[in-house]
């Protein structure tokens, strides 16, 4: 069988296959068009910054816990004159830091970019993506955006790195007097942010295209894995959102450094200078800025959702519950995802009538998200559950999801948020979305994808201590965010305890900040596990978790070209424990129908029968 | 086996940050003092220390007038061993009741009575030297241990003066470290770590002046004058206002920040004696190291203690002055009311040759006077021209005058502002005393028109 | 063991629940009652939504457990339960949900629209002091005692820094500014939280309820200095807060030689400074 298609170890065979020939080391290992290399590129770049953004919240959660301490191992280094303690500066330079490495350079490319290059192809049955050097300048364009990323941060001095928080409203950021980091190294800042959007953009042209024209025979939209529709989703809001912020970002850097006056209001004077003279608006850029990062919430969720789904449903090995209300439910969360920019700025003094429509469609963006939680326990019901790592991720996504989304309600509405807006609620919230939701699914799909990646098997028993210990760590963190945030504490703050009424928090603090370091040092066992299972791990054949997707009829790893028996779709992916053969309980997209006739037993009402429909 | 080395990694790491000590903020010598040589830089340090010890290890100068919270009273009654019936009472703003059962671990000062109080401050007449085990306010019994903490014999009678030195200035330092550090630096040289990004600069103490005060030319800054400084920040600049801290808290602050500023002025008063024979730049074929080391050590044995001596003398007497009602600039005669033709006469003050306003705040007041464009003498060096045009303070920075039109005083907008930014000039900076040259009316009548600037503008405007 | 997994994801929402139980009792909650009627409305909205939600999350935890268990208890000769899912369950929570969502945000209108939009400001609100938030402190100018507000600096206007007191029991208004970059006003005990944009004057209106000093601070990020923001709003009665104008009119006012007349020894501490009061 493997006749038809060269696979890994063909390597040095010579021609054969469809042109693929024989290419050097550099070719096929750093600058790859195979868009397995770069998923897995993708990976372990984002693996790398998960730890450096990780480092950065460390710094400030240990300036919460204990101000003005000296910081352990980088303190003296660092800031020797004041006996390693921190700066009020070096601390808004922390918070900046670690949103953006975290947001663009973590989360976006690690769902996007790594699990989105590797699965895309081989779930819809293609050798590659639609433009294959497109796909390797994508992944080459993240290194510009680290490297500019890195520049902001080193360029003049630790003490001088972008400090106005990721959002980089103006003033803050449009003027260089304002801030110690909004000099130069705001351009940079800014210049690492439209690479990030570069790479974003070809990502989404390719992932697009691949779906819509390069699915194998049989794959109807209907029955493609819900991962695809979480990635077709994203790569859709990546292509409408995106060009948004980067148009805002050219205007801050028109406006910074060649004099443009879009966000300044004339009259200012900061830092002694001169008064700033024109009529900027300086909510035009917060209009600009969430009409993007609103969306990108949800390119930072909806292909974990998607994946999640997946997975669960081969853990549970149960079809998916509502296949197509899960598909819509994407598809009204992204929708809706447009029009909700506004309940980032319902204190910042826009017209209060669009709070209000903003405050509706906000609330009406969470039925989606309901229905996608009440579906995926639906899903579990009466399923035959495997505790492995997998799932044990899976189920901490659903749970963390469902507080993170319910905490929204709070912000969705908006007296309430008028309170809760820029305190540590709000911190709380978003973690448990960004990290809670997200980074656990991908924790998951890390476990779940890895024996196709490397045909191995990541450790099973350092995978559930890792679980563990993350999910304590990150419970113990930031569950108590929302109490310092119905405290009234606020984020950004180098040193809340200046301010009598929250004083008595520290102690709070503290215990969040030990968690911390322990979900810290929990990602070194993921890191472990990763690097050493490549090596050790146990070895396994094409389909190890018996799931039914595409891919998993592809060999572990896929040499280049994907597949080597050309795929056929007859199904949809969540065919798990099907009355129609009786040897096994699941049955592959690419499996010939089962000759037995068919007893319609099945709920008809339901959305995805589709198995046999819609041929 | 691969998870068991992770878990020692994840331990070791956790060791590691967990170990690393806790260091202390130090003091840094001033760069006039990095440009002696290596023998006199260190007998600079070590006078340093000693006189006023470091950031963590704060040590009492008796000489300074530095108000550290202490307590004094007389000996009512020595009832046992180590037990002394003293009504205390606070000497200074510091120093409150109700710190009063917060004083176990302080120094305490036994003096025969003879001394007084005098020579418990002056600490060398043979003054005996304890520490307060606990004080008790209700039966006023003060027990005492000796420097150990041991229990000790005193020899005391009724009569003996007892001052208990206070933690005011630890107290000062600890609020400075978190509320000022950042800025105005650990040793108060205006050059914190946030210091560089900030206009104008934060104040360097170090030259013992502080441009807006209530005294008369050539007397420093009041500890009110700090006080409400701090209180009501700088409008304009940086400072921010601490009006919500306690008023204990400020006046511990201020305290630590007159106390930076006479080790400051130490340092740079000791390095203007040393800097003449003894600059790291002196040395070459002629003067070696050793020549000069030879020298530096007779030097050290025989003149430099006195020359600290009479610096603290000196400090001592210019750091009291300023709390001296004699010193401080009060009007003689009344505001008169501001009414256009005090407005008039003051805008033609203004702009009249004997004073030249004009010259530096424009004719408008807009602070884009002449002199702001030519060159300048440089700061302190007469007759050395600076190289870019501009007007300097003390500190060697460039400074605008004030742009009147603004209404924004950093230095406080009450007319007695005013009256004394005129009268007694703005210490450090280019603007001069005018208070032996015009009347307290002319004076008046120039505060009128400062005040009204801001919104002739507009009635100019509307001629 | 085998039940080790499920009791692990029921156990963690209860010590969620129980630490939300006890949270008010340990003092991680709001800083004391809402000190204004608008205020008490948003707790009020804040307690209603947490019902809900704390419903919601009780329930849907209390299924994924009850999942989870079946999931174990599962035999293992039988298959998984084959359900593509179920309409009607589908239709039943998108529609319920749709509605308790559409009602909660319906129901909370009205307190936006009291709180944000003029015409339904309180008939007799007037502006009392205007509030520029600059790096890194509160500006406060007041008209002169009997005097409205003017939008620009009047020659008798009064200043001060931080401290911002406005009389109890009626409506009050502020006209809040920016001198450089962005802050937001942010009162906790009074719920109010509003961001000073440069280049626009914001109103922002609130009653106290009763006496007392509340702390003011910045809730959006402003420069390296943004926690050193610390003000506060202070309460009190009409008569003493007209005393309070007067004697910052007076304090204002003096030029170093006049007696201060009646207010003149409440003018406030720092005006003279603690240590000249001893010495004199």
């Amino acid at each position: 069988m493997s006749t038809l298609s060269p696979t890994a170890d063909v390597h040095g065979h010579g021609h054969e296959g469809h042109g693929h020939h024989d290419i050097g080391f550099i070719r096929k290992y750093v600058f790859s068009t195979d868009h397995k290399v770069i998923g897995i590129q993708f990976l372990m770049t984002t693996l790398l910054m998960l730890l450096v953004g990780g480092a950065l919240a460390l710094g400030v959660r240990f300036q919460l816990a204990w101000p003005w301490r000296t910081v352990p191992i980088v303190g003296e280094i660092v800031f020797s004159g004041e006996g390693g303690t921190m700066s009020p500066e070096f601390y808004t330079m922390l918070v900046t830091m670690h949103a953006s490495v975290m947001i663009f350079l973590v989360i976006i490319p690690i769902l996007a970019g790594a699990f989105g290059n590797f699965l895309i192809p081989l779930m819809v049955g293609a050798d590659d993506m639609a433009f294959p050097v497109l796909n390797m300048l994508s992944y080459w364009f993240m290194w510009p955006a680290i490297f500019f990323f890195g520049l902001a941060f080193f360029w003049s001095g630790l003490d001088a790195a972008p400090a106005q928080g990721w959002t980089s409203y103006p003033v803050l950021s449009a003027l260089k007097e304002a801030a110690p980091g909004a000099g130069i190294a705001q351009t940079w800042w800014l210049m690492g942010l439209t690479f990030v959007g570069v790479s974003s953009m070809m990502g989404s042209v390719n992932y697009m295209t691949t779906i819509i024209n390069m699915r194998a025979p049989g794959m109807t939209l209907f029955r493609m894995p819900l991962t695809i529709w979480g990635m077709f989703i994203t790569a859709i809001l990546q292509a409408f959102a995106l060009p948004v912020l980067t148009a805002a970002g050219f205007m801050l850097v028109a406006e910074r450094v060649l004099g443009f006056n879009f966000f300044v209001p004339g009259g200012l004077i900061v830092n002694d200078s001169d008064p700033t003279v024109g009529g900027g608006q300086p909510l035009l850029w917060q209009h600009l800025f969430w009409f993007y990062s609103h969306p990108a919430v949800y390119i930072m969720l909806l292909p974990a959702m998607g994946m999640v789904s997946d997975m669960l449903a081969a853990q549970v090995r149960k079809p998916i519950f509502g296949y197509k209300p899960m598909v819509y439910s994407m598809a009204a969360i992204a929708g809706l995802g447009f029009i909700v920019w506004g309940h980032h700025m319902f204190t910042s003094g826009m017209n209060p009538a669009l709070g209000m429509t903003f405050m509706i469609s906000t609330m009406m963006i969470a039925l989606p998200s309901a229905v996608k939680v009440f579906n995926w326990i639906g899903t579990i019901w009466g399923g035959k559950v495997r505790f492995n790592t997998v799932m044990l991720n899976c189920v901490a996504f659903i749970s963390m999801f469902i507080v993170g989304g319910l905490s929204g309600i709070w912000m969705a509405s908006v007296p309430t948020d008028i309170y809760f807006h820029d305190t540590y609620f709000i911190v709380a919230h978003f973690h448990y979305v960004l990290f809670g939701a997200t980074l656990f699914g991908c924790f998951g799909a890390i476990q779940y994808w890895y024996p196709k990646m490397f045909g191995r098997k990541m450790n099973e028993t350092a995978g559930k201590l890792h679980f563990l210990l993350t999910f304590i760590g990150f419970n113990g963190t930031f569950f108590p965010m929302h109490m310092l945030g119905i405290a009234g504490f606020p984020r950004r703050y180098a040193d809340p305890y200046i301010h009598p009424y929250m004083e008595h928090l520290m102690p709070m603090n503290r215990f969040m900040t030990l968690c911390a370091i322990l979900m810290g040092l929990a990602q070194l066992i993921l890191i472990g596990n990763f690097i050493l299972s490549y090596f050790t791990g146990e070895k396994v054949g094409r389909n190890p978790w018996q799931a039914n997707g595409l891919e998993w009829s592809a060999p572990s790893p896929p040499g280049h070209g994907n597949f080597d028996i050309p795929p056929v779709v007859y199904r949809g992916p969540y065919e798990y424990s099907s009355p129609l053969i009786d040897d096994r309980d699941y049955l592959m997209q690419t499996d010939l129908p089962p000759k037995r006739p068919v007893e319609k037993e099945q709920d008809n009402t339901s959305s995805n029968d589709a198995a046999e429909g819609q041929g | 086996m691969k998870f068991s080395d992770t878990i020692v990694c994840a331990v070791a790491l956790l060791g590691i940050a967990g170990c690393s000590s806790n260091s202390v903020p130090q003091f840094e010598t001033s760069q006039d003092t990095g440009k002696l040589f290596q023998p006199a830089r260190d007998a600079v340090e070590s006078e340093l220390q000693a006189a006023f010890g470091t950031p963590e290890n704060l040590v009492v100068w008796p000489d300074l007038p530095v108000d550290f919270g202490s307590f004094g009273g007389s000996i009512e009654k020595v009832t046992t061993q180590g037990t002394l019936v003293v009504p205390l009472a606070g000497q200074s703003a510091l120093a409150t009741d109700e710190r009063l059962p917060e004083l176990s671990g302080a120094a305490v000062l036994v003096a025969p009575a003879a001394g007084g109080e005098k020579g418990a401050e002056g600490g060398e007449n043979a003054a005996a030297v304890y520490r307060v085990a606990h004080y008790d306010p209700e039966s006023k019994t003060l027990r005492v241990v000796d420097e150990n903490g041991k229990p000790t014999q005193v020899t005391a009678a009724e009569g003996d003066g007892v001052q208990v030195i206070g933690d005011g200035l630890q107290k000062g330092r600890n609020l400075y470290l978190k509320h000022c550090m950042h800025c105005h630096g650990v040793s108060g040289d205006g050059d914190g770590p946030t210091a560089p990004y900030l206009k104008p600069r934060p104040r360097d103490y170090r030259k013992g002046i502080f441009k807006f005060t209530s005294t008369k030319t050539g007397v420093r800054a009041s500890r009110d004058d700090l006080f409400r400084l701090v209180k009501l920040g700088v409008p304009g600049t940086y400072m921010p206002s601490f009006m919500l801290l306690p008023d204990d808290e400020v006046s511990a602050i201020v305290e630590y920040v007159r106390w930076l500023s006479m080790r400051g002025e130490l340092e740079s008063k000791l390095v203007v004696q040393l800097a003449l024979d003894f600059g790291s730049d002196q040395i070459g074929p002629k003067r070696t190291f050793a020549d000069m080391s030879t020298e530096f050590d007779a030097f050290r044995g025989s003149d430099l203690p006195d020359i600290v001596k009479s610096a603290g003398e000196e400090l001592g007497a210019d750091w009291s002055a300023p709390e001296d009602a004699e010193n401080l600039v009060i009007p003689k005669e009344e505001r008169v009311a501001s009414s256009l033709e005090s407005i008039a006469r003051g805008r033609k003050m203004f702009l009249s040759e004997k004073t030249k306003c004009y010259s530096c705040h424009g004719e408008t007041g807009a602070g884009n006077g002449a002199a702001t464009e030519e060159i300048n003498d440089l700061p302190g060096q007469p007759g050395v021209k600076a190289e870019v045009p501009g007007l300097f303070d003390a500190w060697g920075n460039i400074v605008k005058p004030r742009n009147l039109q603004r209404g924004l005083f950093r230095g406080g907008r009450r007319p007695i502002d005013i009256y004394r930014r005129i009268h007694s000039g703005i210490k450090g900076t280019p603007m001069q005393a005018f208070g032996n040259n015009l009347s307290d009316q002319d004076i008046w009548d120039l505060v009128n028109y400062v005040l009204n600037v801001p919104f002739e503008k507009k009635t100019q405007a509307s001629h | 063991m085998n039940k080790f997994w499920p009791l692990f994801f029921c156990f963690w929402p209860i010590v969620a629940v129980v630490a939300f139980w006890i949270s008010p009792a340990m003092n991680w909650w709001f800083p004391g009652m809402a000190m204004s009627p608008l205020g008490q409305q948003i707790d009020n909205l804040f307690y209603m939504i947490l019902v809900i939600v704390g419903l919601v999350f009780v329930g849907t935890h209390i299924g994924l457990g009850y999942v989870l268990f079946r999931g174990v208890a599962h035999e293992d000769e039988k298959k998984s339960w084959f359900s593509h899912g179920s309409h009607k369950l589908e239709v039943l929570w998108s529609v319920a949900p749709a509605g308790i969502l559409l009602f909660m945000s319906l129901y909370q209108l009205d307190v936006w629209m009291r709180y944000r939009v003029k015409s339904h400001f309180p008939d007799e609100v007037q502006p009392i002091a205007e509030v520029t938030a600059r790096q890194f402190e509160w500006r406060i100018r007041y008209p002169a005692p009997g005097k409205a507000l003017m939008p620009t600096p009047q020659p008798d206007d009064l200043y001060t820094v931080n401290d911002l007191h406005v009389p109890f029991g009626r409506p009050v208004m502020i006209r809040l500014r920016s001198m450089d970059v962005q802050h937001s006003f942010f009162v906790p005990e009074l719920r109010i939280k509003q961001d000073a944009v440069p280049g626009t004057v914001i109103p922002i209106w609130f009653e106290t309820v009763d006496e007392g000093d509340f702390d003011l601070t910045c809730a959006e990020l402003c420069g390296w200095g943004h926690y050193k923001m610390r003000g506060r709003v202070f309460a009190e009665r009409e008569s003493q807060f007209q005393h309070y104008l007067k004697t910052l009119q007076a304090e204002q006012d003096y030029d170093g030689v006049r007696e201060l007349g009646s207010t003149g020894a409440q003018i406030a501490e720092y005006s003279r400074g603690p240590h000249k009061q001893a010495g004199h």
